[in-house]
């Protein structure tokens, strides 16, 4: 007999942009870990394909530099004026592209999985993690 | 019985999203590589958190094909399922993989579950 599928209800959607793999992927399993639902893209290009197909995104963590046309500026700015209600936190560690952020928050590199869920709950007006 | 991991390869995030949330809806642990690129690295860094790779044999020049190669060669515990929609590219799937059937895309999302089945109940795909 197959399982069946059990979608989650009332999970918030992050959209995770990184183009290392391990660095995506470990973050990724972190962010699953305590109850989010994580879609993962690994160029700017991609978040921008997910949200204007309709994918439910409630939150986008996007690496600055990623192979592709848009950068994370960019696409931060792109999300800004066509999706306003999803914010947009960057990550880079290049902390000089960090200060060209204009749209959106920063969080410089490395970072820990501990802090980005600390961060992300916050931006989404969640409780911090053992409080329900 | 463990929980087997999937890796996904597919370069189509709308492709690649929604089958490993089903996946995942199913109890699965999947991860998810956008090229053989991203799939090496993720396999080369914990070999034994890949039990099953589903690749998708389209998105590069053949890549799909040259992954399974590279895990048949390198760690043959890891099944492997190619994927594709060119009918050519398929039938070529079916006859190299040995855990076929390869699978025709757009992806039946049942039609993957069931095979990820049989392997587990063919005793591949799970952990010693």
């Amino acid at each position: 007999m197959l399982p069946q599928p059990r979608p989650q209800q009332g999970v918030a959607h992050v959209l995770v942009a990184e183009d290392d793999v391990l660095v995506r992927v470990a973050l990724a399993e972190g962010l699953r870990a305590v109850g989010f639902a994580v879609i993962e893209a690994s160029c700017a290009d991609d978040v921008l394909v997910y949200i204007r197909a309709g994918g439910k995104v409630d939150l986008v963590f996007s690496d600055i530099q990623m192979p592709g046309v848009l950068d994370g500026r960019q696409l931060a700015e792109l999300i800004a004026r066509e999706h306003p209600g999803i914010p947009v936190i960057l990550t880079s560690g290049d902390t000089q592209l960090g200060s060209s952020v204009s749209t959106g928050l920063f969080v410089a590199k490395p970072y820990s999985t501990a802090y980005a869920v600390k961060l992300f709950r916050s931006v989404l007006g969640l409780p911090p993690e053992g409080h329900s | 019985m463990t929980t087997p991991h999937i890796l996904i390869v597919d370069a189509d995030i709308l492709v690649r999203a929604p089958l490993a949330d089903y996946l995942r809806e199913c109890g699965y642990l999947v991860m998810e590589a956008v090229d053989s690129v991203e799939a090496r690295a993720l396999i080369a860094d914990k070999p034994s958190a890949v039990d099953i790779v589903l690749a998708d044999v389209g998105g590069e020049e053949r890549g799909g094909f040259a992954l399974s190669k590279w895990i048949r060669e390198r760690f043959p515990d890891i099944r492997v399922i190619l994927a594709g929609s060119i009918a050519g590219s398929v039938e070529k799937a079916a006859r190299l993989c040995d855990d076929g059937p390869a699978l025709s895309k757009p992806y039946d999302h049942r039609v993957v579950l069931e095979q990820i089945q049989r392997l587990r109940a063919a005793g591949k795909g799970t952990p010693a």
